[in-house]
Formats: C-alpha cells, structure tokens, sequence
C-alpha cells in the first residue's frame, strides 16, 4: 500500500466547462521523494492544492480519490478534503509572504507544536526554539524574537521547513521550495529534506520545474503538461528513457538551454484529448482522444498512443 | 520607530501650519458683510462703519494677516462678531460634547462593523454575508436626518424608553466637575454612576442614528480586508499547518487587516470631528458643528478660522495617533532593520 | 461537538443579542439614583421622563413652585441690555432688568395674559405722572417705590435709573437710534430730584414715550457694580455685561451658555418676589422646530415659540397642548428697488400680481392678516380705503404693465437662506409674476450676503419683515420707508411723506396722527414701493396645565406669572 495514491484526480473553475487538471494521478511511497515536473501553468500547485485541501474559491474538485495510508481523506457528505497537518502538510515557494508578518517567529513555529503535538506553551517555547537549531539557523535565540520582514528569504524558508517539520507529517508536500532562492542555500534546504525523510520515514512530494533539483533530490518523477499526467516512472528510469514525446522536449530544452517555459501558446484547456497534441510533432487522429497512461516498461508508465518504436533513443 | 515617530511630528507640526496661513484666505473669500448683522436692524451707516473698525474688518490684508498670525500663535482666536465671546474659549466649552458623541458613535459603529464584516467575509455569500452587504448599502445611503427624525419619533415620542432630544442631561441636572470633559467618563470618575446612565440614555439616540451610518464603511472595509487577508499566502500556510479555524480567522486574518481597518475608523473619526451638523441640530446637542454652521451663515469670521484651526490640529492629531497605532500593528513599521541574513 | 463553522454562527448571535439586550438596558434604566442638583434651592419636579419624578434637595418644604422650560425660536447670543439683538435674548433681559412702568397684563381666554397697549402700571416706579410742556415737549416724573432692590442686594434709586437713560444716550449700543423718537438726546434732559424721584424732560411730544418707559433696555442697571468693572476702553461696562445681567427684575441670569440654555433664578431681593408663580426659567436652545413641536406634545417643554406654521394644526388638535394666536403689526413685505425698477407701471403691475391670499393660506396656512401697507391692518391709523388697494387683481396687473411700455422685465429676488417662509412665498410670487410675462430669479443668498446686498441697493426685489418695538405707524415708517434709513431697502426718497412722518412721529393728536399717516399711506401706494405680504400672526404653543403666560409689546414673552399644574 502507498503512503499517497492519487488517482483521477479532477480540478476545474465553477461555472466553466474545461478542467485545469484532468485525472492526474500518482502515488508515494514511504521513505521516497516523488518529483513533479513541469511548466509554469501545467497544475502543479494545483494538484498539491487540491490534495491538501485547500483549494481557493472559485475552483473546485471534480473527481478523484485522495487516499492517505488507504484512507480516503474525502468526507463523502462535503465533498471536501479533511486532512490534518499531521497527516500532510506543504511549504511553500515564497518564503518570506508564507510567513505571517505580524507574528514572531517563535511563536509562529510554537503554535504549531501546541496544536499538533498538543504540547503546553513553555514546552512549546522550548521545542521551537530547540526547532530553529535543528533546521540549521544560527543565533536561534535572536531569529526567535524576530519577525519574518527581518529575515533573509533561506532564513524564512528554513522556519517553514521547521514548522513543516513540527508537524510530524506523514506526507510533506514541498512547492518549488527553492526557486526563490540562491543556489547556495539551495543545498542547504535539500539536506533539510533529506534528513527529514531518514529520521521519520515520510514521504516527500516534491514539486519543481527545475529538472536539475529533480535530479538531485528525487526517487520517482511524474511529468505534467496543461493539467494532465504525461509519464510517470523511477528517476533513471525517465532520464534515461523518456517514453512521452513532451519528456523528450523538456530533456532537449535543457541541453540546448533553452527556457522551455517560454513558448508561443499557452497549454489550451479546452483540448479534449491530450493537452501536448498542439506542441506535438508526432500528432496524430488518435490523439483527439484523452490518453490512458499506460504501463511501457515496469514501474515506468507514459500517456501517449503512439508506438514506442518510433520515437526511443531519437538523442 | 523613534524617527518614525520624529519624522511624523514634524510634517504634522507644518501641516498645522500651513492650515492656520490658508484658512485666513478661504474664510476671506465668504460674500456677505458680516458688520451689517453684527450691528443689527437698527443700524446706520455711521454704526457699521465703527463695527467694522472695531472688529478691524476695514484694515488691509496685510496688516489683519499679521494681527492674526501673532494672535493665533498665542492661542487667541480672536472674538466672535456674533456672541462677543471669545472664540477659543466658546469652542472648548462645545468641543467636549462634539467628541463624546463622536467617540461612542465610532465605538458603536465599530461594535456593529467589526464583527458583521469579520463573520461576512469569513462566510462569504452565505446570508450572512449578504444580510451584511444590505446593511453597507443601507447604511451608505441613509439620510441622517431621516434616521434621526425615525429614532426620535418611535423611541421618544411613541415609546418614551429614551428621552427627548434636548441637551446632555436632564434640564436641572448639574453636569460632573469636568476632568475629561466626557459627562459619562466624568461621571464615573466621580463615583457617580447614576449621573453617567443618565448621561449615556441622553446620549443614547444621537449615538445609535450616527453609529448605524458610520457602520457601513467600517463594515464594507473590514469585509473587504479580511477577504484580502484570508486569501493571503500566510493563511494558506497556516491552514496547511493545523492551525485553528478561529485562530487563523482572528490571529491569521483580522489581525492581518487591522492596518485598513484602522484606516477606516481613523477616516470616521475625523470625519466627526467637527462635530455633525445635522445630528447637533436635531438632537440639540451643544457641540461645535453648530457652532461652525452659525458662524458661516452670519459670516463670523473669526469663529470661522478659530474652529477650522482647531479642528485641523485635532485631526493632524488624530493623524499621529493612527500613525502611532499603525506603528504598534504592524512590525515591518516599527522595526526596520534586519535581524540575521 | 459543533463544527468550527456552527461556532461562528453562534458567537455572530452572540454578539447581536449582547448589542440588543445593552440597548434596552439603557432604556429601561430607571432615574433611581439620578442625582439632580440645582443652582438654587427649590424641590425640582421632572416632567415627561419614564419610570417617575426625581425631587431633592427642597430647601423651604412649603416652596413648591414649578420649574419651567422654555424655547424660544432663536438662541440667545448675548444679554448686554443695550446691544442685545435676538428674540430669545428680548425674552432674557425683559425678565431681569425691571422698567419704570410696565403694560397693564390683561387676562385672555386659555390662561394667558395680553399686555394692554393703552393702560400701563408702575413697576420700578410706584406712581408716575406725564404732563404736556408748553414748548412742545413732554416732562415725566416717576415716584420710585422705596422697596426695590437689585439681586445683589442694594437698593435701586433714581441714580440707577438716570445711569440706564444716559448708557443709552451715550454708550455704543444701538437704543440711542431710538431716543430721537421720543426726543432724548442727552444727560440734561435726566434728573435726579432726590433718591426716589426722578425727571424726564423728552423734547418732543409723541404717544411712544410712555411706551418706551416700558421697555426692558430702560430698565435700572446696577450702576455700582457697572461702574466696577468698567476699563479705560470700556467705561459703561458693554464686555462686562455680555453674559450676566445685573438688574432689578423679577429673575437674575444664573447661567449663562450661550447658543445653549440660559438659567432665570428668581431673584430673591425682588419687591413683588411673592407674585412669581415659578421657581425658575429654563431657556433652553432647540435648533430645530419640529423638535420644539414635538417636546411640548411629549412635555418635556412648557412653552415654545417659533413653530413652522404648518406644524400648528397638529398642534391645535393635540389636547396635551395650548396654542395661542396673537396678530400682530408686523409686516411682511416684497420691497421693490426704485432704482432699478424706475417704472412705477411695473411696481404697480407687480403689487397687483401677488397672490396675497394664497400666501396666507399656502406659506403661512391662515395664520396670518393681510398686511396693506407699511402701517399694517391692525395697527393704529391703518387707513382702510388705502389699504384696500393692495389686492390681487391680475387684469388690473396686465393693464399696469401695458402702460408700463416695457417688455421682458427680468428681475431678481432675493431672499434669506434662513427663511423658509420667505422662500416659500418668493416661489408663489414668482410663479403669478410669470403669468403675466415678468420672468423672476429667485435667489437664495446666505443671511449675511443678503444683507450685504440688500444693503448696497443691488436686490430689485427682496423679502423682508419687520416689527417695530412700541408698534407705532410712523416708527415703522420712518425705519421702513425714511430716506436714508438703513433699512429702507426700496430706496424711496420722498420728501412730502419724510415731513409727514415727521410730523405724525411727534404729535399727541390722534386726529393729527390719522390725517397724516393716511397722506402718507396714500404716497406710497401711489409711489408703488412695496408688495406688502402679510402680518404674521405669533403663535406660542404651551404644555396644557400651562398657564400665566404673559405676551408684551412685540409679543416678547414675560415668565413673572408663568406656572402650571400637575392635572387641568
């Protein structure tokens, strides 16, 4: 049993036809970082929003099962996501804005442990201040006292870190955890998450469009393109052997550096079938349709209906 | 924060400045000659001229600007052509009255804005949020007078649960040994609690007509800034962490719009701070809008300048206070600098 | 356990209910414990509040005379006596600076009294004989009552009288405007014979001089306590006075909250103290007059006045409540500029135009006279005949206006922003007058740009009203209508009607008098000077145990006898 299995999931905004996700599904496994790739706009937050419960108004859920440890974490009467921090929680891509400005930041990371570990005030003072230390932030005393504006944006995102933390969650969702920062702390934080993983065994979904952050950090990757799952399979096993034509574009962007986020339309929602038909260069009639992913080699599973034999190993 | 506070002070200090030099102007500009209805029906033109000598109405500009000027800054005011009084002491005999009518109008506009506006956007298009858009939209477009005739009918005149609109206390009743000037504050300071319910049922009508309209941009502001405030990326982390629905709301959200709020009361505070015509003239309440109107129809120029001069620097005042205020609310004014890198 | 969000619902009722339940708390809170404390002594009764009646403090247990509360239609800006200008501010110094002889108060149906305009009584004086000179003027002599005393304490003597008369002649208020009517004009024409005899020799003969001895502003000052608190720059004491009143009256002023409420305490060293019905006058300001209205219905007022007309059937048909009606010589009148109206056809075709009647009905529902000229139908010497010429009549009006020559006459009127009366009736006028192809502009100009205007003769037509103190014909015409005067907004300047006013102003022979003034009336008729609107009738409304209400020469109101009962 995974520790996440997402399955068809379905997102769109009230009143509107076309679906911002499209039966985007994965799972988690304990102990493991699962990467989710993609371009700006391609549903990435949305999906890890949507999972978490925390969609904002005027988009809604429209199917699909979120199961947490085999539990499904919908309530059937609502159609909400219940899910307690303990369960899964997330940090954020800006850091600085995620942070309450006008609280300090000890007792931001406090409050936390109170609810969450249901611990008094005093043992809660004590175990965010012990909190601070363990993520890595020198003079923790002085950061305790001090308010977000007042840190730089690692010191920030360490403190979330550090929250996420003292939630002692089952899941943590990590959305673009670094790209508002420099490459140097960037190291940094991917040692905090790592050594989060081994001490309590969580799992990890971690969310970039940074191919090389994926590279480093992660264990499987899911690909997603304009809401839709294009492949999904084990870190080498996708770098090596990208199945799905859109995998094959991402991988070329980079070597010839160019920004693949950066291109003449946008993803259009409206597409019934698969979303990367317009960019595609092996479009075909079938593609009108919505593509299944389908298991190719074991453990490595691709969205696409062309036959493999005419696109592999193309460098 | 103390250069804050400094910097603030200052700029404060020219504005009241600036007001004392151009409401000489402005009050100038009034058609209408204020020495003929100074020197009554029975006048003559030999009376008028000495009127207009006596009160220096006929010396040139220059030379009334600089008497004013030297007086001013003295804190003389000048005399009313009106009552003879002086004008600095006639405005701070009514200002008391102004400003506690002003003061619990802004609580009670608050008490009814506040959380109506908190529960609205917590729970939004829900009835509630709609029953509190009728009440922004009603309370914008309310005449004053109409829902002061409307309380003074039903609940004086047909019910009698709140006295007549007749002044701050009953007539006969000896007002408190003035120490804040408030009748309900000085009451209790004095031990007297009787004379401050009595005080405060006076108060009662004028306070509930003002409070009702003035909800509504309190209402519509908190509304709108805890809307802000709850779609924030800060909430969104909160409510990613497990913190509570009602600490998020209060501590995530309000306390997060507290800066527009403050705004908002800040803006209506002022705004009554002249004193509300309409309302002292319906309920006879002797406070300086009054005052302020009377002076402008017999063209009394220096009670004119004496209450725009003052009510200026009660505002500019105000303004430091809410600067103040905003300094305590958010951090990233009070403490500039950066803790750790 | 309730979800977060049924909590939220439940804390917003909460809070709706704790809002409500602190409201009516306030209102049912009962007077117990109020404490009521007045500036003198005696037992206080409240009238009109909810849950009872708070006494205290009664000094002599046998004293139960009520407190009354009065307001009047304007607010009083100072109590100097010889600058004083508004009506509330009349109503002040007549309580409390005590003439040598007052009107005669003749009882009225509905417990008022109506001061008599032929009989008058000594006050400050105990008797008082007026001869005719043989060079044709007048000598008083008034035998002062030995028992009167001002609120201090000290006896009044003639000194203080003969320091009232000479403050007017000399002093910088405005009665010396007034002293010419009745031919005083300086300090030798008072003396002193001894401490309670006291001479007045006038230089004239007019029948306004034994009015004018009723008047408040003759009444004694207290010439000692002036004469301490005079300045170099102020030798009659005028700042000094502004606020306190120092007289020999039947009330002293004893608080003094200008634009607020001005406090009359009986004055305690009064020599007829025992005749006062009330423990006090409560002069309080209401601004508004619907509210005025409405606290005499609920009680909270004994007495007021300056209620819109057209809030007085309710009144009238309110059994809580006593309207009384007095007409008046007072005129209400549309002045025509001379100047810039120089065609006397236009004047006339004007007069005919206005709709007199539906004025009193519409503006003043019927609570007016027809006016018909500057000496006004209830005044004496009205002269019928001539008067009858100020009739609607817009055939007539058509006629004069085809004499006239003229075509499109375009005029302005101009009215006072606070007048509501005035702007009502310029709109009736307006409308008849463009009937007949006369196109006027009405405009509402604040009271002191009116004035400053009305003043410098650039309003061809205006509304005005005027009454005049004594309610004499030639006063009012020679204020009105005198060549030269300052309120003589048509500009007239006639030399025949000057001398005829003159003439009128200081003849004791009623005769005399009505031949006169009716040449004069007929002058100006024949000038077509003024639209005269109409004569207002005063009304005062009162609580309905009210009584002793006592109305004087310009119904200022006299408080001496005022009082009432707990049931009637």
């Amino acid at each position: 049993m995974s520790l996440l299995e997402v399955d068809g999931l379905t997102v769109g905004l009230e009143r509107s036809p076309h679906s911002l996700l499209r039966e985007v599904g994965f799972t988690v496994e304990p102990g493991e970082v699962m990467g989710l790739v993609g371009e700006s706009g391609s549903g990435k937050t949305m999906a890890s929003l949507a999972i978490m419960g925390l969609l904002p108004s005027g988009i809604e859920q429209r199917g699909g099962t979120v199961r947490l440890e085999g539990r499904d974490l919908m309530d059937s009467g609502t159609g909400e996501i219940h899910r307690t921090a303990n369960q899964m929680t997330m940090i954020f891509q800006d850091p600085r804005s995620a942070l309450n400005p006008t609280m300090r930041i000890g007792r931001q990371i406090a409050r936390v442990i109170e609810t969450n570990q249901n611990a008094s005030r005093e043992k809660a003072r004590a175990a965010a201040l012990a909190a601070l230390s363990h993520v890595g932030i020198p003079g923790a005393k002085r950061v305790f006292r001090a308010y977000p504006h007042q840190l730089s944006g690692g010191m920030c995102q360490r403190v979330m870190i550090a929250m996420a933390l003292a939630c002692k969650p089952r899941i943590l969702i990590a959305d673009e955890p670094t790209t508002a920062l420099d490459v140097t702390i960037q190291a940094q934080i991917f040692d905090l998450i790592n050594d989060l993983v081994q001490e309590t065994g969580c799992g990890v979904l971690f969310i970039t469009h940074d191919l090389g952050a994926i590279a480093e950090m992660c264990d499987r990757v899911t690909v997603l393109y304009g809401g839709q799952v294009m492949e999904t399979g084990s870190l080498r096993g996708v770098f090596t052997q990208p199945l799905h034509p859109y995998t094959q574009f991402l991988f070329d962007a980079v070597e010839r550096e160019v920004d693949p986020r950066v291109e003449e339309k946008g993803a259009n929602f409206a597409l019934a079938g698969c979303r990367f038909g317009h960019r595609c260069p092996y479009v075909f009639e079938a593609c009108g349709q919505f593509p299944p992913l389908r298991t190719v080699i074991e453990g490595h599973r691709s969205a696409c209906f062309l036959p493999e034999e005419g696109r592999i190993g193309a460098p | 924060m103390w250069r804050y506070l400094g910097r603030r002070l200052l700029i404060s200090m020219a504005t009241v400045i600036g007001i004392v030099i151009i409401v000489f102007f402005i009050v100038r500009v009034l058609p209408g000659d204020a020495a003929i209805v100074r020197a009554g029906p029975y006048a003559n033109e030999q009376k008028v001229a000495e009127i207009r000598q006596q009160y220096g109405l006929s010396d040139p500009i220059p030379v009334q600007f600089r008497d004013y000027i030297s007086e001013v800054f003295t804190g003389n005011l000048g005399v009313s052509i009106r009552t003879n009084g002086d004008v600095t002491d006639e405005l701070l005999q009514r200002l008391p009255a102004s400003l506690e009518l002003a003061f619990y109008a802004v609580v009670l506009a608050a008490i009814i804005g506040i959380p109506m506006g908190i529960i609205a956007a917590a729970r939004r298009d829900s009835w509630v949020d709609r029953m509190a858009r009728v009440f922004a939209v009603l309370g914008s477009s309310m005449a004053l007078f109409w829902l002061g005739l409307l309380l003074i009918y039903f609940l004086f005149f047909k019910l009698r649960w709140f006295p007549g609109p007749i002044d701050r206390l009953a007539i006969g009743t000896e007002p408190p040994d003035s120490i804040t000037g408030f009748f309900t504050i000085d009451a209790a300071l004095h031990g007297d609690f009787g004379l401050m319910v009595e005080a405060f049922r006076y108060l009662a009508l004028p306070v509930i007509t003002l409070g009702f309209v003035l909800a509504a941009p309190i209402l519509k502001m908190v509304r709108a800034s805890m809307i802000d405030a709850l779609e924030s990326e800060h909430v969104r982390t909160a409510r990613a962490i497990g913190v509570p629905y009602w600490q998020i709301l209060f501590r995530d959200g309000f306390r997060n719009a507290l800066l527009p709020v403050t705004t908002a009361i800040g803006i209506v505070f002022g705004y009554m701070l002249g004193g509300n015509v309409i309302v002292e003239f319906l309920f006879a309440w002797p406070g300086v809008g009054r005052y302020a109107y009377t002076a402008i129809q017999v063209n009394d120029l220096e009670a004119l300048q004496g209450f725009v001069i003052v009510v200026g620097i009660l505002y500019v005042g105000l303004n430091v206070v809410i600067d103040l205020v905003y300094a305590w609310i958010d951090p990233r004014i009070r403490l500039g600098k950066k803790v750790a890198a | 356990m309730k979800s977060n969000k049924r909590r939220a619902r439940t804390g917003a009722w909460w809070v709706v209910v704790l809002v409500v339940l602190a409201l009516i708390a306030a209102a049912c809170a009962s007077d117990e414990g109020t404490t009521t404390t007045t500036t003198a002594a005696p037992g206080t009764t409240q009238a009109g509040d909810d849950g009872g009646t708070t006494t205290t403090t009664a000094a002599t247990p046998s004293d139960e005379k009520p407190r009354m509360v009065v307001a009047l239609s304007d607010t009083v800006t100072t109590v100097e006596p010889h600058t004083f200008r508004s009506t509330s501010a009349y109503a002040v110094t007549h309580a409390v600076y005590e003439p040598l002889i007052v009107q005669l108060p003749e009882a009225q149906d509905g417990g008022w009294l109506l001061g008599s305009r032929s009989d008058h009584v000594g006050a400050g004086a105990e008797s008082y004989d007026i001869q005719l000179t043989d060079d044709g003027g007048m000598l008083a002599t008034f035998t002062l009552r030995e028992d009167a005393k001002f609120d201090d304490g000290s006896p009044v003597t003639a000194e203080d009288y003969k320091y009232v008369f000479q403050r007017s002649i000399e002093g910088p208020g405005y009665i010396g405007v007034l002293l010419p009517f009745i031919g005083i004009s300086s300090a030798d024409q008072l003396t002193v014979i001894d401490d309670y005899t006291f001479e007045i020799k006038a230089s004239v003969q007019s029948p306004l001089f034994e009015r004018f001895m009723t008047f408040q502003v003759f009444g004694a000052l207290n010439q000692a306590l002036l004469d301490a608190n005079a300045t170099a720059d102020d030798e009659w004491a005028f700042a000094f006075m502004n606020d306190k009143s120092a007289g020999s009256g039947p009330y002293f002023i004893s608080e003094y909250n200008p634009d607020t409420q001005v406090i009359l305490e009986p004055n305690p060293n009064y020599w007829d103290a025992a005749s006062v019905a009330n423990s006090g006058v409560v002069i309080r300001t209401v601004p508004d007059a619907t509210q005025r209205a409405q606290l005499v219905r609920s009680g909270e007022l004994d007495v007021a006045t300056g209620i819109p007309e057209r809030l007085l059937p309710e009144l009238e048909a309110d059994p809580n409540v006593n309207v009384i009606e007095i007409p008046t010589t007072g005129v209400h009148y549309m002045a025509m500029n001379i100047n810039l109206i120089p065609n006397v056809d236009v004047r006339k075709a004007i007069i005919a135009a206005v709709p007199y009647d539906a004025l009193i009905d519409q503006v003043m529902f019927g609570y007016a006279a027809p006016a018909r000229g500057v000496v006004t139908s209830q005044m004496d010497t009205y002269d019928p005949a001539i008067g009858a010429g100020y009739a609607t009549d817009l055939d007539l009006a058509a006629q004069h206006l085809a004499n006239s020559g003229e075509t499109d006459v375009s005029l302005v009127l101009g009215v006072r922003e606070s007048r509501l009366t005035d702007q009502e009736a310029a709109v009736l006028i307006q409308e008849n007058l463009r009937q007949m192809g006369i196109d006027v502009e009405v405009q509402v100009l604040p009271d002191a740009d009116w004035a400053a205007r009305a003043s410098a003769g650039e309003l061809p037509l205006l509304i005005h009203d005027w009454f005049s103190w004594g309610e004499d014909p030639f006063y009012q015409m020679q204020f009105l209508t005198q060549c030269g005067s300052f309120v003589n907004y048509s500009q007239f300047c006639n030399d025949t009607y000057d001398e005829l006013v003159n003439t009128g102003k200081f003849s004791v022979d009623q005769a005399v008098r009505n031949d006169v003034s009716s040449q004069a009336q007929q002058i100006m008729f024949d000038n077509a000077i003024w639209a005269p609107l109409w004569s207002t009738t005063r009304t005062v409304a009162t609580g309905k145990c009210v009584t002793g209400l006592e109305l004087g020469y310009s119904q200022v109101p006299s408080f001496r006898f005022l009082t009432k009962t707990d049931d009637c």
